[in-house]
């Protein structure tokens, strides 16, 4: 049922306790935006008339000099009507607001219904201000045709009221005659709340169906997005790399003396090609994998017998070579018995290279230690050096892509995204890598690595 | 498996790459059977003309008119494959792609770039029966 706008009524007027007044009329979250005018209006209304009818039910006997009716029958209606109230209220602050205001409706009609029934005189003078209430109430909360219905059903129930005879026995077919007349309404009400139901809910299916067009729309667009993007990040890395393994393969053949003898400036020279040429392949992997990941369409293969100990020896050969030259030592700590791990061998060593070489290439004297242990059900390797440190202010700094620290610009080379690559993969494993270190106290990088990480699923090649 | 002097067979299109391989093979490692085929047209009757039969295969897989994995799947119908290791060596070696390669039945897959000083040890590793996935180099 489309509620139609309300007369703007400021609840805020109503009372100086501006914040608790808001607080326990502000509609619930699930309240459509259209109505929550409305629902806070009701909640107002409830809560202004609580407080009365309670007064009301406590000096009932003032009341009884009123309007002349017996007490008895006044303060059952009052109760009736505060429960009503009560459970009104309740429905206001949930997103049943309509069963609230239908019962606010409702209440005032079943009150003068129960004086009615039990009273002597047929006249109710005071019942015509009661159930005015209603109708001006069904006009603020609800639409114009309850509205129009609750005040015909009213004037019904009041003619009917009204013109009852004195004669007892015929006072009891007026009686049905007026319960016939509530019972109708009462069943109209519930079935107009039923259809309304079934309304919003064919409009909410009908919304959620055009919802999933659109969405599945979107989504095609999106997998073909994605569909183009994987396909041009695979051709560029094929052609990238064909034309670098012709650069750096025979630049080496010649250096190797494979064509005849070269002067040693010939072989220095023709070194940086190779160097120069394998930094720019480094660079092509480090931004394929990084758009990867950011395209979250890094996969993993994943075994079952991923071994560590060869895993992390072979890193450690690869960075004594980086060292040559150099005084700094790698000293490495690797038991023998670590257990084999559920993981992707190539990626795990992709993140122990970056790690070791970054090691190797910031320390220029000291030295660089790797120690692996089992620790509970993870393998954790820590990396430390005796390098420069990363300043607290730049550690976030380190992981993030794109990004070189000061220090890591000063000394060049690297495309700032091994870190970032590194952490990326390790988290993909259910692990984690982190960093402690003080500027000038050297850096220590921790992996850890779960053993059996259950979210990963092994490969069956 | 291990022979001394294995006979190899190389598939590739690209002749930049051939070249390199047919110096590397042929001129360094001074490999005397080392049959190197530019595309993949007749590729059964090329095949079966092989005497000796190859010890190891190297397929490049982006070729025409057969790519690497309709050349695989022709290969291993022939009995005296069946032992014989065949390696995809490629410059598309993206996970997805290595992970095709892996379903399909490629025993391994070296990446272009090739490392030239690592190579003739990396060959002999794969005659001994080992699979090697040189994803990243």
């Amino acid at each position: 049922m489309a509620a139609t706008a309300s007369p703007p009524l400021s609840t805020q007027r109503l009372i100086s306790f501006k914040k608790i007044w808001q607080g326990l009329t502000q509609p619930s979250e699930k309240v459509p935006e259209e109505n929550r005018q409305q629902v806070s209006i009701l909640a107002s209304i409830l809560l202004v008339f609580l407080p009365i009818g309670i007064l009301v039910s406590i000096i009932g006997p003032i009341n009884q000099i009123f309007t002349g009716q017996s007490v008895q029958a006044i303060q059952t209606s009052n109760w009736v009507g505060i429960l009503g109230i009560i459970v009104a209220y309740i429905f206001s602050r949930t997103q049943h607001y309509k069963f609230g205001a239908y019962l606010v409706i409702l209440v005032p009609i079943f009150a003068i219904a129960a004086i009615s029934f039990t009273s002597q005189t047929p006249t109710l003078t005071s019942a015509t201000i009661y159930l005015t209430l209603s109708i001006i109430l069904s006009s603020l909360l609800l639409d114009a045709r309850t509205t129009v219905v609750t005040g015909i059903i009213i004037s019904v129930f009041l003619i009917i009221d009204h013109t009852r005879p004195a004669n007892s026995e015929d006072r009891l077919w007026w009686a049905i005659l007026m319960f016939m007349v509530l019972a109708t309404s009462i069943l109209a009400v519930v079935s107009n709340i039923r259809d309304a139901y079934m309304r919003s809910l064919e409009t909410a299916r009908k919304q959620l169906q055009d919802q999933i067009v659109v969405i599945d729309q979107a989504r095609e667009r999106a997998e073909q997005s994605d569909q183009v993007k994987s396909a041009f990040l695979a051709s560029m890395s094929h052609e990238l790399r064909t034309p670098l393994n012709a650069v750096i393969n025979f630049t080496r053949f010649v250096i190797d003396g494979d064509t005849g003898p070269v002067t040693e400036q010939q072989t220095e020279l023709l070194t940086e090609v190779v160097g120069s040429a394998k930094h720019l392949l480094n660079l092509i992997n480090d931004v394929l994998d990084m758009s990867k990941i950011e395209a979250g369409s890094l996969n993993l293969f994943i075994e079952d017998d991923v071994n560590m100990t060869s895993l992390v020896n072979s890193a450690v050969t690869t960075g004594r070579g980086l060292l040559i030259g150099k005084s700094t030592q790698l000293q490495a700590n690797i038991p023998e018995n670590l257990p084999l791990i559920r993981a992707d061998r190539q990626r795990i060593l992709q993140i122990l290279l970056n790690i070791i070489s970054n090691a190797c290439k910031f320390t220029d004297e000291g030295s660089v230690n790797v120690q692996v242990r089992q620790q509970a059900d993870e393998v954790l390797i820590s990396i430390s050096d005796t390098g420069p440190g990363i300043a607290k202010e730049d550690q976030a700094m380190v992981f993030e892509a794109f990004k070189q620290t000061k220090t890591g610009l000063r000394q060049g080379g690297g495309t700032g995204l091994g870190m970032p690559i590194a952490k990326n993969l390790a988290e993909a494993h259910g692990g984690r890598l982190w960093l402690e270190s003080e500027q000038g106290k050297g850096a220590t990088f921790h992996v850890a690595l779960p053993i059996k990480s259950e979210t990963l699923v092994p490969m069956t090649a | 498996m291990t022979t001394k002097q294995p006979a190899i067979l190389y598939v590739e299109d690209d002749p930049q790459s051939r070249k390199l391989m047919s110096m590397l093979l042929k001129g360094r490692m001074k490999l005397p059977h080392v049959t190197i085929l530019e595309d993949s047209e007749n590729f059964q009757a090329h095949v079966e003309a092989l005497d000796p039969k190859p010890d190891l295969i190297l397929l490049d897989i982006h070729m025409k008119p057969l790519n690497g994995f309709e050349m695989l799947t022709l290969l291993r119908e022939y009995e005296w494959v069946q032992n014989t290791p065949i390696v995809a060596l490629t410059a598309s070696v993206m996970s997805e792609e290595v992970q095709r390669l892996r379903s399909i039945g490629f025993d391994g897959c070296l990446a272009k770039p090739i490392d030239l000083q690592t190579f003739p040890e990396t060959l002999e590793r794969i005659l001994d029966g080992e699979i090697i996935w040189r994803i990243i180099s």
